[in-house]
């Protein structure tokens, strides 16, 4: 389609780590560990081949069958796809390697933890296959292939509270996708194709396809998890094991943020509306203030964590008020590229940030047996590492400079600014303290002395290096903008570009 | 438009919706599953109705029929006490369950919130059905899959559009069902199909219906796998059937998972998405896409694909089946006492 | 869309109510078991608002692409809804909980 190229790239990102997960799944349990890294490796090789066809010939598209759009499924690759699965393989092999050694010990505890590789590998390759699908219904599919790998995950440890938040979990997920298949099935009645690049160029504001619309982006609201839809996210992801929380908050909840943005102004942008940019803004607000402190409020760190999930996914909302305002009229307006760039941003230093900090949780659960937060005592001399990890997640999380967290602030809020929303300011300041607020307690209680001296379990170096890696990304990425958006550049809805590094020095 | 007609389809829409009403309203769970297994038989017959008899199959297989199985076994569970072993339990009563069931819950809120949510559903039924009477007339991709239907390779254009226009997502979706049950594994806490509680066998007439039928089923199978190139039919309905055999076998007491090594289960849930993912990245090395099949290889190729995905979806729906009703009479010794890392009280 | 009512169009916004029961069920039902059957309802429900647009363009045989669509989607609704009973028998078994009430 319009002259793009045709290359095997895209179908490898999704093949790869499938056939990793069949193979790994055949293999005896005790070889599993050692085959699913070098299948995460294999993926990430794929990933970075992806990217480097983008960001060198541009868009590409592989069209699954030979039959092509609108009979068969494209896979279609451009900046924005590219870059969440480039952020998939950074963090998906970091968590890899920290995974081998947890499994590891956990493995002698029973439940079903010699399943973790083959649905890690298949979780990434539906959030690969939803980041490069151009097919609604296809989309649809990935949806329930990643829904239903999370929710396994999550449940790995086969314990009580795990399974009762999978269920939820579970019940929740079916809910949107079902709510975004009733969109579907609209949007194909009135305009008979699925293919998203034919969808846009076919559809108009017509009623069906506006509350198709609206049907599709508050199924993927629900899998997001914006307020007040958040319910079930705080127990699935505190009571998974350390690296499927971090998989499910870093990269699951991204996916279907992907996919509303794709959808408002790749395909619907007919349909978005003003009022609905700042409903969905609203709600990213009340995410931001409630998510954050309600991570206050937490005694146990891996709650805490996830409720900073449901704060940090409301700043992504912020993105939709601000691109929204007479978009349609004026595609260079210089904040839409500024409100689009920190959006994105946002969901990768998010992305990077709670990886680690649900890693370096992780080791202190491991290394002091629970996740209570007074009991992490005199942590920083024991475990410098981690708590160095949690600190850089933190710095980005809240959003001080130089971090990757840092540049999506501040780019958001220099468009709250030059677009006259200044009514989102105070939210994005307000969010940030009470990071700070959660952040620098929990920081406080590990370097405190510890009452007592405790025992600590030993605990895998790899685990402390991944962890601190993570964190160093989400800070450096805040450096080194420039290489992210010339990836993100391709195929940008908005004319103006960014400068790059400009959000670096303010 | 014969208005007789008009008139059933009318009867027949009302109906589907009191049964659901009534699945949902029900007041036993017993009742629930009789009015959704019966909701489900009423929508075999929409779907003939609407000239879908390809879905009138899945539906009545694998819709009605299989969930129907899975939920009426569930019923089981839930109708007598748990038997968790001696942990934590709420404070339910065992045998409660009935009580339970009631959809009224008793605290304050719970009222205002029924109305709430009855008055939004009702609202969004009014949206809903405005949209969809004023959908426009959209044309389908009817005439697009007549054109390409001759290479496809098969002559049914809904197993054109399966196997072959939209392969991936049925590739996919052979997928979900590994995927779920590597999940049922998960939420079981145990890995594997052998080891759980063998079944009683219902007597010797029964047995010997069973096995007498099980044949006719593997046959019926084969012939619906084969048919699917130009009628409705095809792996989908074929595996149910394969299963459906097995879960039969089961029921007569054949200790059909005792025969199978850990090996051979794994391959039975992989055997179809596997085979799938042979050929397509095959189709690759001579500079194709993934999953293109060479026009005059097609025909050969999609039976093989369907033969394979029959085989593993009638597994994996006997594997569902057999590990769920296997393993809860049994204590779970695996997950009892040892605390696991992640700690969560 | 003037009169006369095309039968696919009773179907069509028999599936509008459907959806609209089943998402209330899912939301007011207490039981894990309804709830899955409330799911069950939802998925149907869109499954039917396909296969009735699919009869509207029926030329000489139905549009294929929403036939196998729904097919695929009721494997993928059926997988999903025995992965949930999966999960809410191992949590009666378990603590005796067939609700979300009074959870945490």
């Amino acid at each position: 389609m319009n002259g793009e190229l045709t290359t095997l790239f895209p179908a490898l990102t999704v093949i790869t780590p499938i056939t990793g997960a069949v193979v790994v799944f055949l293999l005896p349990a005790r070889l599993r560990a050692r085959a699913g890294l070098p299948a995460a490796g294999f993926t990430v090789a794929a990933a970075i081949l992806l990217a480097w066809g983008v960001v060198t010939e541009g868009a590409v598209r592989h069209e699954l069958g030979g039959w092509g759009a609108p009979l068969g499924i494209d896979l279609h690759a451009d900046g924005l796809s590219s870059v969440f699965v480039l952020m998939t393989a950074a963090i998906g092999l970091l968590v890899s390697f920290y995974a081998k050694p947890f499994f590891a010990l956990a493995g002698e505890k029973g439940g079903a933890s010699e399943l973790f590789w083959p649905l890690w590998l298949f979780l990434w390759a539906s959030l690969n296959g939803l980041f490069l699908s151009s097919d609604l219904f296809n989309l649809y599919v990935t949806i329930e292939v990643m829904g239903l790998a999370a929710v396994a995950l999550a449940v790995l440890s086969g314990r009580p509270p795990a399974l009762v938040a999978g269920l939820r979990y579970l019940l929740a997920a079916l809910g949107g996708s079902m709510a975004y298949l009733m969109g579907v099935a609209l949007v194909y009645g009135e305009v008979s194709t699925l293919d998203l690049g034919l969808v846009s160029e076919a559809v108009e504001g017509s009623p069906a396809i506006r509350v198709a619309f609206g049907l599709m982006i508050a199924g993927l609201l629900v899998k997001t998890a914006v307020f007040p839809l958040h319910f079930w996210l705080p127990a699935a992801h505190s009571s998974a094991q350390a690296p499927v929380s971090a998989i499910l908050s870093a990269l699951v909840v991204k996916a279907s943020f992907y996919l509303i943005l794709r959808l408002w102004v790749d395909v619907f942008d007919v349909a978005v509306t003003v009022a609905a940019g700042q409903a969905l803004g609203v709600l990213g607000s009340a995410a931001v203030i409630w998510g954050s402190y309600q991570a206050l409020r937490q005694r146990r760190l891996k709650l805490m964590v996830a409720h900073s999930t449901v704060g940090q996914i409301g700043y992504m909302f912020l993105l939709f008020p601000l691109i929204t305002i007479g978009y349609r009229e004026a595609a260079d307006a210089p904040w839409l590229a500024h409100a689009w760039t920190g959006g994105i941003y946002q969901a990768l230093a998010h992305g990077f940030a709670k990886a680690s900090m649900f890693l370096a949780v992780g080791v202190f659960v491991l290394a002091v047996g629970n996740d209570d937060r007074r009991s992490i005592g005199d942590l920083v001399a024991r475990l410098p590492m981690t708590t160095f990890a949690l600190a850089l997640a933190g710095i980005s999380l809240i959003g001080l400079p130089p971090s990757g967290g840092f540049v999506a602030k501040w780019m958001l809020l220099k468009a709250t600014f030059s677009s006259g929303q200044w009514w989102w300011a105070p939210v994005i300041l307000t969010g940030s303290f009470l990071t700070a607020g959660y952040v620098f307690m929990v920081l406080r209680q590990a370097f405190a002395p510890a009452g007592k001296p405790i025992e600590l379990n030993p605990v895998p170096r790899t685990m402390e290096v991944t962890a601190l890696l993570l964190g160093a990304t989400a800070i450096l990425i805040g450096l080194r903008a420039e290489e992210v958006l010339i990836l993100l550049d391709v195929g940008a809805p908005f004319d103006e570009a960014v400068e790059a590094g400009e959000g670096g020095e303010p | 438009m014969n208005p007789l007609e008009h008139a059933l389809d009318t009867l027949l829409c009302l109906l589907l919706l009191v049964l659901a009403w009534k699945a949902l309203r029900a007041e036993h769970l017993y009742q629930s599953a009789i009015f959704f297994i019966a909701f489900g038989l009423g929508m075999a017959l929409a779907w003939v109705r609407l000239a879908a008899p390809d879905v009138a199959l899945a539906e009545a297989a694998i819709g009605a029929g299989l969930l129907g199985v899975l939920l009426l076994d569930s019923l089981r569970v839930f109708s007598r006490p748990p038997n968790g072993s001696g942990k934590a339990r709420q404070n339910t009563d065992p045998g409660d369950a009935e009580t339970a069931t009631a959809t009224t819950s008793r605290h304050p809120g719970a009222r205002a919130t029924r109305l709430l949510a009855t008055a939004a559903a009702a609202g969004l039924a009014a949206v809903l059905v405005t949209a969809i009477v004023r959908i426009g007339d959209g044309g389908g991709l009817t005439e697009e899959a007549a054109g390409q239907l001759e290479g496809s390779g098969v002559e049914h254009p809904v197993t054109a559009v399966l196997l072959n226009f939209r392969g991936y997502d049925t590739w996919l979706e052979v997928g979900v069902l590994f995927l779920a049950m590597l999940g049922i594994y998960c939420a079981g806490g145990w890995v594997g199909l052998t080891g759980g509680r063998e079944p009683d066998s219902p007597g010797p007439l029964l047995s010997w219906l069973i096995r007498g039928l099980t044949p006719l089923l593997i046959l019926t199978a084969a012939y619906l796998l084969w048919l699917g190139k130009e009628a409705p039919g095809g792996a989908f309905q074929a595996g149910v059937l394969i299963g459906a055999a097995g879960i039969l076998l089961r029921l007569a007491g054949y200790p059909l998972t005792a025969h199978l090594s850990p090996g051979m289960v794994k391959l039975g849930l992989t055997l179809g998405f596997g085979t799938f993912l042979v050929f397509g990245i095959a189709a690759l090395i001579p500079g194709g896409a993934f999953l293109e099949y060479p026009e005059y290889w097609a025909g050969e190729i999609i039976l093989l694909v369907e033969t394979a995905a029959a085989i593993s979806i009638g597994f994996t729906v006997f594997a569902f089946f057999a590990y769920l009703s296997s393993r809860d009479g049994s204590p779970s010794e695996e997950h009892n006492s040892k605390p696991s890392t992640t700690n969560s009280d | 869309m003037t009169a006369p009512v095309e039968s696919y169009q009773i179907y069509a916004v028999t599936a509008g109510i459907l959806f609209s029961m089943g998402l209330a069920g899912l939301f007011l039902c207490g039981h894990f078991f309804k709830k899955i059957i409330a799911t069950k309802i939802l998925g149907t429900a869109v499954f039917l608002l396909f296969i009735s647009l699919a009869k509207r363009d029926f030329v000489e045989f139905a549009d294929p692409v929403p036939h196998a669509m729904v097919i695929t989607g009721i494997v993928v609704a059926v997988s999903a809804g025995a992965f949930a009973l999966a999960l809410a028998r191992r949590i009666w078994n378990e603590t005796g909980r067939s609700t979300f009430e009074d959870s945490q």
